[in-house]
């Protein structure tokens, strides 16, 4: 990414994939991209919801990962917070999915031992998801 | 028919003709199986999918004409029209603790039809819908019939003034 991109989150760039996150990014942005991906790749999950002033995300050096939020925890782990907007499904099984999902890509993305706890907040549901979808 | 004229049912949980409030009567309450919150991590359901869920769970329910007081369903016309309102949202008020939600609900029915019928059915739908979808436990679903709705009301509307 370039160097030129500002570091406030407002401006930051949208990352949607860790495949956008360069390799010597943070930890905390990577963690976040990779929760953001596999929240998104749930089934049941239309979306992630940033809040209405978009405070809701992880931003670090021109980048930032929308409706995912990051926080350092004591021994060098990360605490995720994903907060997401659903089709009418069972919410609480919905959030179980999407908490096993990020443990697992974590796991493959050899981040497993950065990952703390997942917390899952959802936000908003769509009656019919193909609505939010383009 | 204004709201202070109008046929009020308000009805506690277990408690159909006791209207005082703080009742902690649970005869629809069902446990969760399992916790919201674990040493994995949090599940946090917002007030907003609570309020949603119930409002469409009310208006599956036969003889619900609508959702909302006077006020609040004319001022949703107004912000829909604008693109800003949310029917889903209108007359449900609702308190969402970490492992309990109580609603309270506004109601207009058809004339005609059952009110107590209809309160059992909005009761067992809305609870039925919450717990199933969000785990929660309904303690509490208070319904306030706030009007009637007769055939042909909506044909009364304002005649056009140009052809």
């Amino acid at each position: 990414m370039s160097s030129a991109v500002p570091s406030a989150g407002a401006t930051a760039v949208p990352v949607s994939s860790p495949a956008e996150v360069p390799v010597s990014a943070s930890v905390r942005l990577r963690l976040a991209a990779l929760a953001r991906a596999s929240a998104l790749a749930t089934r049941g999950v239309v979306g992630l919801d940033a809040g209405r002033a978009g405070m809701r995300m992880t931003a670090s050096v021109g980048l930032r990962v929308d409706g995912v939020v990051c926080a350092a925890m004591p021994g060098g782990r990360y605490q995720v917070s994903v907060h997401l907007v659903a089709a009418m499904v069972p919410l609480r099984q919905l959030a179980d999915a999407v908490r096993a999902r990020i443990e697992r890509e974590a796991a493959i993305a050899g981040l497993a031992d950065r990952l703390g706890r997942v917390d899952v907040a959802v936000e908003d549901v769509q009656v019919r998801t193909e609505e939010a979808r383009p | 028919m204004s709201e202070t004229e109008s046929t009020r049912t308000r009805t506690r949980t277990g408690e159909a003709s006791e209207p005082a409030k703080g009742s902690s009567s649970k005869a629809i309450s069902r446990s969760g199986d399992e916790p919201l919150s674990s040493e994995l991590g949090s599940t946090t359901i917002a007030d907003a999918v609570v309020t949603k869920i119930a409002s469409i769970a009310a208006r599956e329910v036969r003889g619900v004409y609508d959702l909302g007081g006077g006020t609040a369903r004319a001022l949703g016309g107004v912000t829909r029209s604008v693109g800003i309102g949310d029917e889903r949202m209108q007359g449900v008020t609702v308190e969402v603790g970490e492992r309990e939600a109580a609603v309270d609900l506004t109601v207009v029915v058809e004339y005609g039809e059952s009110i107590p019928r209809i309160a059992g059915a909005l009761r067992e739908n809305i609870t039925r819908r919450i717990e199933g979808m969000t785990g929660l436990t309904v303690t509490e679903v208070n319904i306030a019939i706030n009007d009637l709705f007769f055939p042909g009301d909506e044909a009364a509307a304002e005649p056009a003034r140009v052809d």
